[in-house]
């Protein structure tokens, strides 16, 4: 007995060195559970804080960026503006207009005031949160393109995951062919992501555009993402993988919009009815 | 870091400083200073192993809780605590480890060739962590490099101006 204090007392350091080691790799594989914990939302707001007071003395430097940036997205606006005043009156039969259905997404402004976004598992900090009705897997855009998709929110703030981000996943379609993929991110560079679960007989052309598809709820139908690459494609088990160049630049973007489904928890709702029916028929097989 | 209450104020200084300052330099992507473990660094050298273990853990932990990086710094941290201990009286000369803390002062050369190993060594166990994947083991060194250089460049600075 003596023997075996001796021995703890001893070695205690790394005893207690190995322990805790193993409460900070639990840490760090639990992360996706803790982060929604009270603890997490806790030091969110508290960061957020301070964040917001070096982002305020940053977005002076940035001011010059931010206005080319607004007047180019206030172009593009009015362009689109004119072309569909342009369809718009071309179309003078009342059926046509009444088809016309009021639309079901709407757009929150918020800032970013904190980023870390040189990592692998990276993410962004924005002004708006629970308090502005933001919920967890709302789409995010900048410029018109897509940005990210909400991960966490406290009352004032949300945490955002940037499509640079190896746990993001969106679908999207090529502006040629409508083929359907999945985009994601594997590391590495921070202007390219991969447009995965391609047929490989698709070989799509570089520069082709690549847009949100209509099939989740987390962003509107053709939001851009960016343009095929002209670097190689990979085979990976019967799949083509082709390299896109992200239509957004995250080192410069400070202002977001984040997307508010209207009919999200109706399609959602579905989508659970369909798969407990789903689950319901396997059982009883 | 004369007594328990300067190390606290220390500690509490350099989480505020790393979260609210340089966690926002981040250039081109790469660079990324972490100088919150200079409170590693200069551990009193009387100083109890298992507490040095425990300190570096609570850093680590503090830094992580407002980073949103659960166990990643606290990992880094918790073994650069454990093996600080080991690498300074491997790299001081036997009449500088009666000194109360490693510092630039006294121990000029080997106060920074032991700097640049333990912030090496962090560092690179730190992003090796974050990348979680030894295919992108090559980024992960160029990250450790640039990044220790700057870590480097602020501990010098703030052994200076202490001096």
């Amino acid at each position: 007995m003596k023997i075996l204090f001796d021995f703890l007392i001893k070695h205690i350091a790394t005893i207690v060195f190995i322990i805790l080691e193993m409460v900070a790799v639990a840490l760090l594989y639990n992360r996706n559970d803790f982060s929604r914990t009270v603890i997490a939302r806790h030091s969110l707001t508290v960061q957020s804080y301070f964040a917001a007071i070096g982002s305020d003395i940053a977005d002076y430097f940035y001011l010059k960026q931010t206005n080319r940036q607004l007047a180019e997205d206030n172009a593009r606006l009015n362009e689109e503006l004119a072309s569909l005043r342009a369809v718009f009156d071309s179309l003078q039969c009342d059926s046509v207009v009444s088809a016309l259905t009021p639309a079901n997404v709407e757009y929150t402004p918020a800032r970013i005031i904190f980023q870390s976004i040189n990592g692998t598992r990276n993410y962004v900090i924005i002004d708006r949160g629970s308090a502005d009705g933001i919920t967890v897997d709302m789409g995010v855009v900048a410029n018109g393109c897509a940005y990210g998709v909400v991960g966490s929110v406290a009352p004032h703030y949300a945490v955002v995951l940037p499509l640079i981000n190896t746990n993001v996943q969106v679908s999207a379609k090529i502006m040629s062919n409508k083929q359907l993929g999945l985009i994601a991110w594997e590391g590495g560079r921070k202007d390219c992501v991969t447009l995965n679960e391609l047929p490989t007989h698709v070989h799509p052309k570089p520069g082709d555009s690549i847009f949100t598809s209509s099939f989740s709820s987390i962003f509107p139908e053709n939001v851009l993402i960016g343009r095929v690459s002209k670097d190689k494609n990979k085979h990976v088990e019967g799949f083509n993988h082709i390299i896109v160049n992200l239509a957004i630049d995250y080192g410069t973007v400070r202002y977001v919009a984040v997307i508010r489904n209207r009919n999200k928890e109706e399609y959602n709702g579905l989508v659970q009815e369909m798969e407990s029916e789903i689950a319901n028929a396997e059982d009883s097989k | 870091m004369r007594n328990f209450g300067e190390q606290i104020l220390w500690f509490i200084g350099l989480v505020f400083l790393q979260v609210i300052f340089f966690n926002h330099v981040n250039l081109a992507y790469v660079v990324n200073p972490f100088i919150y473990i200079y409170f590693v660094l200069v551990f009193p050298t009387k100083q109890k192993h298992v507490v040095s273990v425990v300190l570096a853990f609570l850093l680590g932990f503090f830094v992580d809780a407002f980073s949103f990086t659960w166990g990643i710094h606290t990992i880094a941290t918790t073994a650069l605590g454990y093996f600080q201990p080991i690498i300074f009286r491997m790299m001081a000369k036997p009449e500088q480890l009666d000194k109360p803390y490693p510092s630039l002062s006294f121990m000029h050369g080997d106060f920074v060739k032991y700097v640049a190993i333990m912030v090496f060594f962090h560092h690179f166990l730190l992003f090796l962590i974050e990348a979680s994947d030894f295919s992108l083991i090559l980024w992960v060194l160029a990250k450790t490099i640039v990044s220790s250089l700057l870590t480097f460049l602020f501990v010098y600075v703030i052994e200076k101006i202490r001096k």
